[in-house]
């Protein structure tokens, strides 16, 4: 009978949830992209904003998804809403073909994330208008850790979500 | 069984082909809104007042991480520059330690020189035949002061005295292969012939067995001295070469019978100082 109220009160929480995930992978971004004086950040908002999109799409929407790309734009004094184009397409993708996403075994889920963080720093590359030659090695290589630490976001971040999170 | 793998099998195949239930519709009015805040921000810099707010917000974290930064990098200095600086520095200490060693051998040496260097002009002197050079090895306080002389023992006699750079010390007492035994001037029943320097007076001093101590042997009431008379060897009997220093006069009082002085002479070298020791005969 109060099925209702519940599966109410379990989204607020779940919504809730996600944003201090997505929060705390948006200050330990800022927190590295201080630590190291590189050109391109290691893109760890869009990569937990991937994960809830593949894992929640019904719960997570595109809230979030404004909210910490204004954040971000914020932060690394870039045009407001550079970050937010970004993370909304990103999203809506990822919400559109999460069923595809889930298929996939995690060797090809960190591929298609190396791809989307490697589009998504270059178009911040040509939002931002500053091109060095060290900038291709560090896009590289930051592609390749974004790649190399997706299975451990991504299991921690099911771990979280299995233990604190009922889904619908 | 089979039915159910069957069932999976389909349900996974579908999910490929399946899209979810976002729209474009959905995402658009986003996508207005941002570009809209994104033009108005490139045109008339929308974004600066909320920009310079919310990076005073985020001020602590970013100092936050520079400090953690700053401090990795003092790590990475630690270990490497540092680390080499430090090496270099604790040789460079071992080093040190090694020369003032070194240099305390060397003062060591000077001051042994020296001691030799005076102990050779005694040799000069005309009033000693013979001498014989040693050096202390061992010190004695029990059953009475003594001390051992390594030296070329088939040179040595009995009558011999021991000399070291301050003085008169001491006589020859054991004579053992490879090395002689001395005992102090001021030991019991020891009689030195001496001479007070002011009153050219000869006197009979004798040892107490008290440490530096000496007392003048039947000194006649009548005889003239004062304290601090300095006291010397007179060469008298020939077993202590003369002219050199006993002591001085320190105490001077009346014995029972009122006819002698007690006179109390303070050696003023010490029986064990130094390393070296000259044995010499008159």
């Amino acid at each position: 009978m109060t099925e209702y109220l519940d599966k109410k009160n379990n989204f607020i929480s779940v919504y809730f949830f996600i944003g201090i995930t997505i929060f705390f992978s948006f200050l330990l971004e800022i927190f590295l992209s201080n630590m190291f004086d590189l050109s391109v950040y290691l893109p760890l908002t869009l990569m937990v904003l991937i994960y809830w999109n593949m894992a929640l799409p019904k719960n997570i929407g595109l809230i979030w998804a404004m909210i910490f790309g204004f954040s971000l734009d914020i932060n690394q004094e870039v045009l407001l809403g550079s970050h937010v184009l970004l993370f909304l397409f990103i999203s809506y993708l990822t919400q559109r073909y999460f069923h595809r996403l889930r298929a996939l075994y995690t060797i090809q889920q960190s591929l298609f994330v190396a791809i989307v963080v490697l589009i998504y720093q270059i178009f911040l590359i040509s939002f931002l208008g500053e091109f060095k030659e060290s900038i291709v090695i560090e896009l590289v290589s930051l592609t390749l850790i974004s790649a190399l630490i997706w299975p451990i976001i991504f299991g921690i971040l099911r771990q979280l979500r299995i233990k604190f999170v009922q889904s619908n | 069984m089979f039915q159910k793998e069957h069932k999976q099998t389909s349900i996974a195949s579908n999910a490929i082909f399946t899209t979810g239930s976002m729209r474009a519709s959905k995402l658009l009015p986003s996508v207005i809104a941002t570009i809209i805040i994104l033009t108005l921000d490139f045109n008339f810099s929308l974004g600066k007042e909320i920009k310079s707010i919310f990076l005073e917000t985020f001020s602590p974290l970013k100092n936050l991480s520079q400090s953690s930064s700053q401090f990795s990098r003092e790590i990475s200095l630690f270990f490497t520059s540092q680390y080499k600086l430090l090496n270099d520095l604790d040789k460079k200490n071992e080093e040190i330690e090694l020369l003032n060693f070194e240099l305390l051998k060397l003062e060591q040496l000077a001051k042994e020189n020296e001691e030799l260097l005076l102990l050779m002009n005694y040799t000069k002197k005309p009033k000693i035949s013979k001498s014989v050079i040693g050096e202390i090895i061992n010190i004695s306080s029990f059953p009475r002061e003594s001390i051992s002389i390594e030296t070329n023992a088939n040179e040595i006699s009995e009558k011999m005295v021991a000399i070291s750079m301050n003085g008169l010390v001491g006589l020859v007492d054991k004579i053992f292969p490879g090395y002689v035994d001395i005992i102090p001037i001021y030991e019991k029943k020891v009689n030195i012939p001496g001479l007070i320097q002011r009153t050219n007076q000869n006197i009979i001093l004798e040892g107490t067995g008290e440490r530096n101590t000496l007392l003048i042997k039947n000194f006649k009431n009548n005889s003239n001295v004062t304290l601090n008379d300095k006291i010397f060897t007179s060469g008298l009997g020939g077993k202590y070469p003369k002219g050199f220093l006993i002591g001085n006069v320190i105490n001077i009082s009346n014995l029972e019978d009122e006819s002698s002085l007690k006179v109390e002479v303070k050696s003023l070298i010490n029986f064990d100082s130094g390393t070296k020791i000259l044995l010499v005969l008159p």
